[in-house]
């Protein structure tokens, strides 16, 4: 899960790190602010100043315009809910970023003092310094420090003592990146982060508790982790506009699926990794996914999509007719790809008790359907 | 004979048809573990004891369906001559599995939890390394070698022994894969999922050695996914073998959005990393074929036996 700035900022002034003052602000909300200051939009990807996320206001009349011109807008693909209103920063645009490396299981430290949104043309002209260093903090602070001796002398004392802090919250928090990108050096040595980005391991947020609470307090702000941690699978909306609404298990075909519908001109309502191992004989995940599926005002069928490699079919089949029941309001036309242990029995249970479900054993076949349905033509 | 190649490695025991695997479930008393060691031995899997966690309401209990429980990996091992193990645990518990089960002198190891936090993984790998072990996980269906065993919960309806060497993150996508396979009268050599997860116990890369020396292997199967740099280090190991078996590959995750997990905690797309077009561009620049669907791969492997 990647932090917004706003939160990003909030937690890692908790290790000591300096932010700007800033608040949060959306279309209701209208904060009490000084000028000039800096509206930058929460969304959880970079490159925000170049798309046009970051305007400057100089007076009250000018931060309504940025909040009304950005809150409600498409940036970078991502629709943006809240701005962060920011006092602005300044000094030598300065960078530091500590990640973990998957495949080395090292911590890799980047250092540079060209910082700012050039900030890649400048790593490939050699002024970015890297470091990897075991997975200890001890390890990750002493390389730091030497790393940072090969930096021009304004920028050392800083770019140390923001590694240092960085390194602490990365193993307190569990996180597998965090980045400060500005990082404002004053001529006085003192320094400020102009830019946070922290990303969190989805799979240690339970034992969490500062991301725990921020799940709580602003679960509006991270849906789908929000949505992991109460309903234990994976849901993601990926077009409200969506045609298709897909209820299927297992995260790597379900994928593949939302790319095949898309190549044939579907546009997939939403992502899921529904895991039919994990019902245990309730059919609450079924109703719920049908829930959020029928909330997208242009979905025109749903595409279910079961590969049972241990499932019973004959159980599955029960609780889909059950979900139905309960989703009668409902009335999007269903296909149903079914294939794996006791696919006959299930056949026979689903078209003896709904005739208006179309049944597939072919994984294509059951595709051509739904793209079929979903321009208007009958199955 | 591959065996000889690197003998050290446990991965070798899957390459080599005349290696015993006897294999624990650890959490064998746990309603995944008893269900699981059934279905593994019904499919033919030496499945020689378990254990249960000191302190669970099950820790007394002396066997289930037949198979012995111990109350450590060290006191299976002892008493069975278990070689492998595989752990049906809750995540946060994963890293004290490997832990025991390295401790203990269990040589390969497969863990199918989903969820494991990447700080267990790093640890895990290092301590499994540092043993001269072999992790296959997190969050994995498994592996196989059809007609001989299968660790972990792979379907018997995508498995038949054949010449196709077959790694995947996904699980789904990869029974999905094999059963079109298998229905065209395909078969796999060995099949190891090495999971979702970004950080994980083997890696694509290091599979790729064990399938380029098996005489058994023909053919490879990547079964892909966005995120991280798996495929990327695939190809360059596939430069580095020279590698010239027929190598394809399917990657799903082509329409994610940046920044949004989909699913797998590997899969997700920061900036211009992980993207299907970089993967796609590495696999084929290493002479591999990469393609967009499973049918399209299916087509294509059918056309080139």
């Amino acid at each position: 899960m990647m932090l917004l700035e706003h939160d990003a900022k909030v937690l890692l002034a908790q290790f000591g790190i300096a932010i700007p003052v800033g608040v949060l602000a959306n279309r209701s909300t209208r904060p009490i602010v000084s000028f000039p200051c800096f509206v930058k939009v929460q969304i959880p990807v970079g490159g925000r100043g170049k798309a046009g996320g970051i305007l400057k206001a100089n007076s009250a009349p000018e931060l309504e315009q940025a909040l009304h011109k950005l809150v409600g807008a498409t940036v970078r693909g991502h629709r943006v809910h809240e701005c962060r209103i920011e006092q602005p920063a300044s000094g030598q645009e300065c960078y530091v970023s500590l990640m973990l490396d998957p495949s080395s299981g090292k911590v890799i430290i980047l250092m540079s003092a060209e910082g700012g949104v050039e900030v890649e043309q400048h790593s490939a002209s050699g002024a970015m310094l890297q470091q990897q260093a075991n997975f200890e903090p001890q390890a990750v602070k002493l390389a730091a420090q030497e790393l940072a001796q090969q930096l021009p002398s304004f920028a050392q004392a800083a770019l140390t003592q923001a590694a240092h802090q960085l390194c602490d919250a990365l193993f307190k928090l569990e996180l597998t990146l965090t980045e400060i990108n500005p990082l404002f050096v004053q001529p006085d040595g003192s320094w400020i982060a102009g830019d946070a980005k922290l990303v969190a391991d989805d799979n240690a947020i339970e034992r969490q508790p500062l991301l725990l609470a921020l799940l709580k307090e602003r679960g509006h702000a991270y849906p789908e982790a929000s949505l992991k941690i109460v309903h234990g699978f994976d849901f993601v909306r990926l077009d409200e506009d969506g045609d298709v609404g897909m209820l299927t298990t297992g995260a790597g075909l379900s994928m593949q699926l939302v790319d095949e519908l898309t190549r044939r001109g579907c546009k997939p309502f939403n992502f899921v990794d529904i895991r039919t191992g994990q019902f245990r004989g309730e059919p609450t995940r079924l109703i719920q996914v049908l829930r959020w599926i029928g909330e997208g005002k242009n979905v025109k069928v749903i595409l279910m999509n079961f590969f049972a490699g241990v499932t019973d079919l004959a159980e599955l089949s029960r609780l889909i007719l059950i979900a139905l029941e309960q989703t009668q309001d409902i009335k999007i036309p269903i296909v149903i790809r079914l294939i794996g242990n006791g696919l006959e029995a299930a056949i026979q249970t689903l078209t003896s008790a709904n005739a208006s479900l179309v049944i597939e054993t072919d994984l294509e076949e059951a595709v051509d359907q739904v793209v079929a349905l979903a321009r208007g033509q009958a199955a | 004979m591959t065996t000889h190649i690197f003998p050290n490695d446990p991965l070798a025991l899957l390459f080599d048809p005349t290696a015993a695997l006897p294999t624990i479930v650890q959490g064998i008393t746990g309603r995944m573990g008893r269900k699981h060691a059934a279905l593994m031995r019904a499919y033919g899997t030496e499945i020689v004891g378990g254990t249960a966690p000191a302190g669970s309401k099950s820790a007394d209990l002396k066997e289930v369906d037949g198979a012995p429980v111990f109350r450590s990996c060290a006191e299976a091992v002892q008493a069975t001559g278990a070689v492998a193990s595989v752990a049906m645990v809750p995540p946060f518990e994963v890293l004290a599995a490997i832990r025991e089960a390295v401790e203990g002198g269990i040589k390969l190891i497969v863990t199918v939890t989903e969820g494991m936090p990447v700080a267990d993984a790093i640890r895990a790998r290092a301590l499994v390394q540092a043993a001269g072990a072999r992790w296959v996980g997190a969050s994995t269906p498994g592996v196989a070698v059809p007609g001989r065993t299968k660790l972990g919960f792979i379907p018997s309806v995508s498995l038949r022994p054949g010449s196709v060497g077959v790694i995947a993150k996904s699980g789904t996508l990869s029974y999905e894969t094999n059963h079109r396979l298998v229905d065209c009268g395909l078969g796999q050599s060995v099949w190891i999922g090495v999971g979702g997860d970004a950080c994980k116990g083997t890696r694509f890369a290091e599979v790729l050695p064990f399938f380029n020396a098996d005489p058994r292997t023909k053919q490879i199967v990547l079964v892909g996914e966005i995120g991280g740099s798996e495929e990327e280090e695939f190809a360059q190991a596939l430069i580095d073998t020279q590698c010239t078996k027929p190598t394809f590959a399917v990657i799903a995750g082509h329409g994610a959005r940046e920044g949004v997990v989909m699913g797998h905690a590997g899969a997700v797309v920061h900036g211009n990393t992980g993207t299907f077009d970089a993967k796609k561009r590495a696999l084929e620049g290493a002479g591999a074929r990469v393609f967009a669907s499973v049918d399209d791969l299916i087509k294509a492997m059918l056309a080139a036996h």
